[in-house]
């Protein structure tokens, strides 16, 4: 094996010399990474790049900020739980204020702060004056679901 | 200027680019040189690896700068490329039967060995082992720069190198074909 080894090594090895594709070559790899108008195109190309990208975080930003919230939950392996939105206290309306989880009567007995509001929904209450049975009637304030119940259940 | 700088200027600054370019234009011309029959191909080729190594250059020096020498790097290019010609081209295998008329079947002898000769040998062998050939006898490079250029340990490649060079010592005396070895 050694003498076959030895056979290779010293075994002449022809080579290129003053190749003439050399030049055409370096020519061409000039040109195309050298050239000011390719370079400018090019630097074009990564600034409208990113510009589109930016753009489209931002949108999507505006759209789902959720979104941000869950890539920092995954960037950082927290599960934080922030809804966004709902930070700023609401504001309603003095008639109303009763209604709400910020009823001066309910403080101390709950944390309004821990609370999102979920649904609303009105009740209403029919009587009737032939045989003063009565109706609830609950219905959800958006989506327009209605249940009803009868005095047997009140 | 040192390679590592005109590596580091060599997108930036055509003179750098010219200097490195000169340097290694020959080497790699060559390592072609000795795997591809037409000058055609072989440009071809080139081509491919200089503006592949222009175009992947910041990554270079982004992340594997610290891991490898800039020459291992590109001939890592060099020998990705022209792999992938060799598979993108029909195998030729009519060769194989012309070189076992050509060779007597005379035991341990010595071979009447020439660079035609191992050249067409070489292409009956697997890539992986044409490239071990290639480099070490071609290039004249240590079982530790082809271990860089292959992404592989020196101990593999020299297990591997005497097993391949087995291999094409039997195939050249005529005993066998690769298949058999």
């Amino acid at each position: 094996m050694k003498t076959f080894e030895e056979q290779l090594n010293s075994m002449k090895i022809p080579s290129v010399d003053n190749d003439p594709y050399e030049p055409v070559l370096r020519k061409r790899l000039k040109a195309h990474y050298f050239n000011p108008v390719q370079r400018t195109q090019m630097q074009l190309k990564w600034a409208i790049g990113f510009a589109v990208f930016f753009f489209v975080i931002t949108i999507g930003l505006i759209v789902k900020p959720q979104f941000a919230l869950k890539a920092h939950n995954a960037a950082f392996r927290e599960s934080k739980n922030i809804s966004i939105g709902t930070q700023a206290p609401i504001i309603e309306p003095d008639y109303l204020n009763y209604t709400s989880i910020r009823n001066p009567k309910l403080r101390g007995e709950l944390d309004p702060d821990k609370y999102l509001e979920d649904k609303a929904y009105v009740i209403r209450k029919y009587k009737s004056h032939e045989d003063n049975n009565a109706v609830l009637i609950v219905s959800e304030f958006t989506a327009q679901q209605t249940q009803f119940a009868d005095n047997r259940l009140f | 200027m040192t390679e590592k700088e005109l590596v580091k200027r060599a997108r930036k600054d055509v003179g750098a680019f010219e200097e490195l370019y000169l340097k290694y234009y020959p080497k790699i011309n060559n390592f072609v040189y000795h795997r591809v029959q037409d000058d055609a191909t072989r440009n071809d080729i080139v081509s491919n690896i200089f503006f592949k190594a222009m175009k992947n250059l910041p990554k270079y020096r982004f992340m594997n700068e610290e891991k490898c020498s800039f020459s291992s790097w590109l001939f890592r290019i060099a020998v990705n490329e022209t792999n992938q010609h060799f598979r993108n081209e029909k195998r030729n295998n009519t060769m194989k039967n012309k070189l076992f008329e050509k060779q007597s079947n005379e035991g341990d002898k010595l071979i009447d060995l020439d660079y035609e000769i191992l050249k067409e040998a070489i292409k009956a062998l697997p890539l992986h082992e044409q490239n071990l050939i290639s480099l070490r006898f071609f290039e004249k490079m240590k079982h530790k720069e082809i271990a860089e250029i292959l992404k592989k340990k020196e101990g593999t490649i020299k297990v591997q190198m005497h097993r391949t060079l087995e291999k094409l010592r039997n195939f050249l005396q005529g005993d066998m074909s690769y298949e058999d070895v």
